[in-house]
């Protein structure tokens, strides 16, 4: 299981990352993430929504009610300009510690 | 038998009981019809699927609770934007009036000797100016875009200060009213004021580390920046001050002084901008 700690440091970067792909929903954003992850990133809805919330706030992203394909009433984020930017300094910091451990490990079975 | 429109209502009550806003509520029960539809697909009875749903979303306390912290540094992050805001709008007034008042104004409304009031008035514009400044320099390392701005800035905050502390240099114009002598010189409450929020910042965030319940809100975080910054400020300038020798030389300091005073400054600013920490920036003074 991952990490707590873990858990939370990346939710932001990849709410940014599954909304560049288009709009979507609390419930899509959880799901595709459990999927994405086999199962191992689980993440509570008490966990999701108040982050969600925050980060449009922020001004990262912008939310609308629609409807389902059903009828059912259901509220869709869409990433802003500024969520952008963001996005794009979350890759660049993730791939930089990404890279660090990658060489580490390689000096490591070297 | 089950009914599940009467079963969500029960929800939504005790959700709303536990101190969950309606508009948050509506996209947790539209995530629960998600789930039990997704679960009753997966074989379970309804009764069963929303029982999951529910237990799934998580009990009304623990979702609050996160809601909390969240709106919590909203609010704040809210409050002190709209401060900060408020502020720029006067300090714009104030150097309107400022200059105006270097053509027009010689009024002395208490008396004072010297003419404190007046003296005051123009001082606190030069606070505010300075105060702007040091929040838009703390924004400097957010947005990269905004460096220009930030060097602007302190280039007209470094002239500013020469200007007050150069009896040479008489300026004109709009800006005139700004050579007055100011409340750093001979009123220390003004400075006790300016640091009194800053006490006040550090203690919750201290407070607030110690409780380990609470996130330190990244406002907090800025405005010990702006205190750090500003204390450092005042410092120096209160220091500078004592450079100054007898009654003529009221209007008058080192030039050195000052210049060094800003560069100082600068760098306090900047450094307590990129480590939030407020001895880095007592470091530089």
């Amino acid at each position: 299981m991952i990490r707590k700690e873990l858990v939370a440091a990346s939710a932001e970067p990849l709410i940014l990352s599954l909304l560049a792909r288009g709009e979507s929903y609390g419930y899509a954003i959880i799901q595709e993430v459990k999927a994405r992850s086999g199962g191992k990133l689980q993440w509570t809805d008490g966990m999701l929504y108040p982050v969600l919330h925050r980060m449009e706030r922020r001004g990262l992203l912008k939310s609308r009610w629609g409807e389902s394909e059903t009828g059912r009433k259901r509220k869709y984020y869409l990433l802003k300009k500024e969520g952008k930017t963001a996005m794009a300094k979350h890759h660049e910091q993730w791939s930089l510690i990404h890279s660090v451990l990658s060489g580490l490990k390689k000096e490591h079975y070297v | 038998m089950f009914d599940l429109e009467q079963s969500i209502a029960q929800w939504r009550q005790q959700m709303l009981a536990a101190g969950i806003s309606a508009l948050a509520l509506d996209e947790l029960e539209s995530h629960l019809m998600e789930e039990i539809e997704r679960r009753m697909k997966s074989g379970l009875s309804e009764a069963e699927a929303f029982k999951a749903g529910v237990h799934e979303i998580g009990l009304g306390e623990t979702l609050t609770r996160e809601f909390n912290k969240v709106e919590a540094n909203d609010i704040t992050e809210t409050a002190i934007d709209s401060m900060m805001q408020i502020i720029g709008w006067i300090a714009a007034g104030c150097i309107l009036l400022s200059g105006y008042g270097r053509l027009e104004m010689d009024w002395n409304l208490w008396g004072f000797e010297p003419k404190w009031d007046l003296y005051a008035f123009r001082g606190i514009c030069e606070i505010l100016v300075a105060e702007v400044g040091i929040w838009i320099l703390v924004k400097v390392n957010r947005h990269g875009t905004s460096r220009f701005v930030s060097l602007l800035i302190c280039l007209f905050l470094g002239w500013v200060a020469v200007l007050n502390y150069h009896h040479q240099m008489y300026p004109r114009g709009i800006l005139g009213g700004l050579r007055e002598p100011n409340p750093f010189w001979y009123r220390w409450s003004t400075t006790l004021l300016l640091l009194m929020p800053g006490v006040f910042w550090i203690s919750r965030r201290w407070l607030a580390r110690r409780k380990k319940q609470l996130p330190i809100a990244p406002t907090t975080i800025v405005a010990e920046r702006i205190f750090s910054a500003s204390a450092a400020f005042y410092i120096i300038f209160i220091s500078v001050s004592y450079f100054r020798t007898g009654d003529g030389a009221r209007y008058t300091c080192a030039p050195p002084a000052a210049l060094l005073a800003i560069l100082l400054t600068i760098c306090g600013c900047l450094a307590s901008s990129r480590v939030g920490n407020l001895r880095r920036a007592m470091r530089w003074v």
